[in-house]
């Protein structure tokens, strides 16, 4: 039981990176590269509330939310925004820009060294149903799960969420029923920047806050999107345990490296038989 | 030399060897003048930015105090030692091309200490060889510790058989019959934990390995794996995250059996990473000269060395990681007064049949010896300590709570 509750912690995390770029991708209908920089920026946060200004790290969570919503803010009117004009998708290379310079802005300032978050919880492992669990993957598990659904209840039930599935599908006819996508871009970028920030004092005590954590967490991210169905929330979620299980139990009964393997064909697999993801219909268009 | 630094930290070898080359004013290396008013320009290539900058940045530390001291006592053999820095940012393409620049011109450097990883040192040792540009490096790489091959490339450090001698020993002392063994799947941790794997076998452990994904954050699966095995002692590899990420996984299982981090992990900062209750059991390999004794019981070598290196700033690794870009400048002058030039031939043969002097500044030796043969230092296993997973305070381990920094650094 150890080995799925572990499963279920790591791909908890791979959720929470996935969440940003599902929402930004909904929402602004970008791509945005640079998302789980902030994550990675959030956990150096916490760590700097915690260690330097010697605050509880809870206090990370409100710091998170404003550094990453300030962040999010500049790259959408400064990196996105301007390249989004010119169209042909160049916004999606600025956003990778965007993300080299935030892992060198956290190396110039913190250094190269991982740093130690701490959790503001208990550190004693957890026996849940016969296997062992920290505090904070259980605290990560119930956040990644309560996000997605809360997400996907949002986009399903109310006004907001649904203009913005709509900006997302089509600008031009969510224009003309009143809604202003750029707008839309802007806030949702930084909103999505911001709460992933604002969870850095959760992944912060698994992680560990390190310069290019967002990296080694994108493209496990882009798999669990592609496996799930970009767009979608439950997509997410499933895509996102679904990887961080197979890495899992495939370290304990196959092969360490192996859980690498099995989530790629798992990506392969579903690409071949449902190109779209596992929760994403596929749209018709007219060409 | 630490098996990390063996990926880290060839660049220094470089630069010993490329100390020894330059040296001479009438040397087929090229280098320089005989004058002693020329100096002695040593070109230091290291990561200072980006992975490997902990080491690149403590190895650059050891250089600059090497100099601080050679300088304060007329430079070698009359020339005042210059350094130049250059940032590879741990890419060996840019540290090529650095070194080109460097070696294409009138003058070539005297000693070049390049790279803080064997990625590095491999590039650019074929290339200083060719320019007969004595270089010298921190790390031990078995694709240039060899003498006929790479002839101007030294190591100031250990070979990795004696870092590997070394806990092996240990490991037999702790009387396990089967000992689990977990490393990463990275480049790195690939080749380190074959060659440590196949010493404890060689040695007649039974051994129980299985390497974890070098891009995992949990690795509780691999350690269970392992522990279903049952073995009496874990020794483990990794760098960094990694090793925390490992240790972390073996508290929240509760795994408490001897466990013993490599060299890999002594440079991790591993008590930083994870409480102290996690690392109940957990023994990591050290230098014996990384253990903390009050500077008044340091070796007069000793002495001047932390104070010169605490001079250029923080210590923040352990002491030998500065210790062995130090050497690197220590041997070129030792070997340069023995063979009374600085050309790179003469520094190189002096190194081959290095006499042992007893006003000597190396320090992570007392008898440093190689040979036209092999260019890397073999020492003992008493060289080395398994020491409590403790932080690192002023480069040294297990230094007493409270204890001032005037009684570690001078």
């Amino acid at each position: 039981m150890t080995v799925v509750l572990a499963g279920l912690a790591i791909g908890a995390v791979y959720v929470l990176t996935a969440l940003g770029y599902n929402l930004v991708f909904v929402s602004a209908g970008v791509f945005n590269f640079a998302q789980a920089q902030f994550i990675m920026i959030g956990t150096f946060v916490s760590y700097w509330a915690a260690a330097q200004l010697h605050v509880p790290v809870e206090l990370g969570i409100p710091l998170g939310l404003a550094v990453g919503f300030g962040l999010g803010a500049i790259e959408e009117i400064a990196a996105i925004n301007p390249l989004r004009r010119l169209g042909g998708q160049s916004e999606l290379i600025v956003t990778l820009g965007v993300g080299v310079v935030l892992d060198g802005l956290a190396y110039l300032i913190w250094g190269s060294q991982p740093l130690e978050v701490p959790f503001f919880g208990s550190s004693s492992p957890l026996t849940v149903l016969g296997g062992k669990i920290l505090p904070v993957e259980l605290t990560l598990v119930c956040v990644a799960v309560a996000g997605a659904l809360a997400l996907a209840a949002w986009t399903r039930f109310s006004l907001v969420g649904m203009a913005s599935v709509a900006v997302s599908e089509d600008k031009a006819a969510a224009a003309a029923r009143g809604i202003d996508p750029r707008k839309f871009s802007l806030i949702s970028v930084a909103v999505a920047a911001a709460i992933a920030a604002a969870i850095g004092p959760i992944i912060g005590p698994k992680t560990y806050a390190v310069y290019n954590l967002g990296d080694q967490l994108a493209i496990i991210a882009f798999v669990c999107l592609a496996i799930g169905g970009f767009g979608s929330y439950l997509g997410v979620l499933l895509g996102g345990m679904s990887v961080g299980l197979a890495e899992s139990i495939g370290a304990r009964f196959v092969s360490p490296p192996f859980g690498d393997v099995i989530v790629f064909v798992m990506l392969l697999t579903v690409l071949l038989i449902r190109p779209s993801g596992l929760f994403r219909t596929a749209a018709v268009r007219k060409v | 030399m630490r098996i990390r630094r063996a990926v880290y930290g060839s660049a220094a070898a470089l630069a010993a060897a490329a100390l020894a080359t330059s040296g001479c004013a009438s040397t087929a290396a090229g280098s320089s003048t005989s004058s002693r008013d020329s100096a002695f320009s040593v070109l230091v290539v290291l990561p200072l930015s980006g992975a490997g900058a902990a080491q690149g940045n403590a190895e650059l530390q050891g250089a600059k105090a090497a100099a601080r001291v050679l300088n304060s006592h007329g430079g070698i053999l009359g020339h005042k030692v210059v350094l130049t820095v250059d940032n590879d940012q741990a890419n060996p393409s840019t540290a090529i091309t650095q070194i080109q620049g460097a070696i294409s011109g009138s003058s070539k450097p005297d000693l070049v200490i390049a790279g803080a990883s064997s990625n590095e040192t491999d590039a650019v040792a074929p290339i200083l060889n060719r320019a007969q540009v004595l270089n010298i490096e921190s790390d031990s790489d078995p694709k240039i510790d060899s003498g006929t091959k790479t002839p101007y490339t030294f190591d100031s450090t250990v070979s990795i058989p004696s870092v590997i001698n070394a806990l092996v020993t240990y490991v037999r002392s702790q009387h396990a019959s089967k000992v689990g063994f977990v490393y990463a799947n990275d480049a790195l941790g690939s080749a380190v934990g074959q060659y440590e794997v196949g010493a404890l076998k060689q040695a007649g452990l039974k051994v129980v390995s299985a390497s974890y994904s070098a891009t995992a954050i949990d690795d509780s699966s691999t350690l269970l794996k392992i522990k279903s095995q049952n073995p009496g002692v874990l020794v483990v590899e990794g760098f960094g995250p990694q090793a925390g990420y490992l240790f972390s996984s073996r508290a929240k299982i509760g795994w408490n059996i001897p466990t013993i981090g490599d060299s890999a992990v002594a440079s991790s900062g591993l008590a930083s990473l994870v409480p102290a209750a996690d690392l109940k059991n957990v023994r990591i390999q050290a230098f014996a000269d990384e253990l903390y004794r009050p500077f008044s019981q340091q070796s007069p070598a000793m002495q001047t060395f932390i104070k010169a290196v605490a001079a250029t700033g923080p210590i923040s690794q352990p002491i030998s990681e500065d210790g062995f870009v130090y050497d690197a400048l220590m041997l070129a002058d030792q070997a340069a007064v023995q063979a009374h030039s600085i050309s790179a031939s003469a520094i190189k043969g002096a190194l081959e049949h290095l006499r042992k002097a007893s006003d000597s500044r190396i320090v992570s030796f007392s008898d440093p010896t190689y040979s036209p043969a092999s260019h890397v230092i073999d020492s003992p296993p008493s060289d080395y300590a398994f020491v409590r997973a403790s932080g690192i305070t002023s480069g040294f381990f297990d230094v007493p709570a409270g204890t001032a920094a005037s009684s570690i650094t001078g």
